[in-house]
């Protein structure tokens, strides 16, 4: 994994090191298969003939992003300050908490903490009339696509930490299928407009193979 | 200065519940819409429109089609996880 990670890791995510690889680490594979029966979404990810493709990234970014909140609102009681005394994704990707605005120095915090941020800070994200203009009419603004791209490589890590930390509890609450459903559609969502670069998908990159091979 | 979470506790039933209708309305959507511009189309095609307003109803339908989604989004924003 050193070629993806080792000059060019990002402050925020760091691999953690001298960690052997686990033998089990994806116990979950073998629900991966589950999902729900939903149609071709590879081809409803794809930008509608005559769209906006800012209109498009922007409708699909709030979507996921009610998708996640809900998700992780199912099981925020079994991810607490104890459990998950790191925002990690396995044993070897940890995150720490920047905003780049105003939390400029990385802070390593518990998982609810961290994604306590994360919500807050993509929903004021979302509230703000000039990153995501709400009114017919008015344009997006000039870097649109990066501010699109940076939340959702952030709820990307909301999945990755949920797969890796909390998924026999998603199994024990029967909703493994909805999860998958949930991140296929995300995943083929921000393959098909290169949204979010390959190295940060990293922790769940089998999944990501598994998931989407039938379909490609 | 730290606001009230963004995170509230939800059931398993109510994220399933909605992930199913959600998705199936993914699908849904996906293909009326695609079933909308076919029929304009057509129904451009039976009276024998001339390219020039073909291209300007097919921006209309677009525009609409855009106006409607952005909608949609400015109502999921805004008022689904807002605590009371
Ligand atoms: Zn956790």
């Amino acid at each position: 994994m050193s070629f993806l990670f080792g000059s060019r890791a990002s402050k925020t995510f760091k691999p953690k090191k001298h960690i052997p690889e686990g033998t089990h680490q994806y116990d979950l594979m073998k629900h991966a298969a589950a999902t729900l029966g939903s149609g071709n979404l590879r081809s409803a990810v794809m930008l509608p003939e005559g769209e906006d493709l800012n209109e498009w990234v922007a409708v699909n970014t709030v979507d996921f992003f009610n998708q996640i909140n809900m998700l992780y609102g199912t099981i925020t009681e079994m991810c607490t300050d104890e459990s998950c005394p790191v925002m990690s994704a396995g044993p070897k990707y940890e995150y720490h908490w920047a905003d780049g605005q105003t939390v400029k120095k990385p802070i390593k915090c518990s998982a609810p903490k961290y994604i306590d941020y994360l919500m807050t800070w993509v929903q004021d994200q979302l509230d703000d009339e000039t990153l995501f203009p709400s009114k017919i009419g008015v344009p997006f603004p000039r870097n649109f696509q990066s501010n699109a791209k940076t939340i959702l490589k952030r709820l990307f890590r909301v999945y990755a930490h949920i797969y890796h930390q909390h998924f026999s509890e998603v199994v024990q609450l029967g909703e493994e299928a909805h999860l998958n459903t949930s991140f296929k559609h995300f995943i083929f969502f921000v393959q098909e407009f290169q949204l979010i670069e390959r190295k940060e998908l990293a922790p769940l990159q089998e999944l990501i193979d598994k998931l989407t091979a039938k379909d490609r | 200065q730290r606001r009230e979470s963004r995170v509230c506790n939800l059931s398993p039933q109510a994220f399933k519940f909605y992930m199913e209708q959600h998705i199936e309305n993914v699908m849904k959507s996906c293909e009326e819409r695609e079933n909308r511009r076919l029929q304009l189309e057509k129904e451009m095609k039976k009276i024998g429109l001339s390219e020039k307003d073909q291209n300007q109803m097919r921006k209309m339908l677009s525009q609409k089609e855009s106006n409607f989604i952005r909608l949609k989004r400015a109502k999921m924003g805004k008022h689904l996880f807002r605590k009371i």
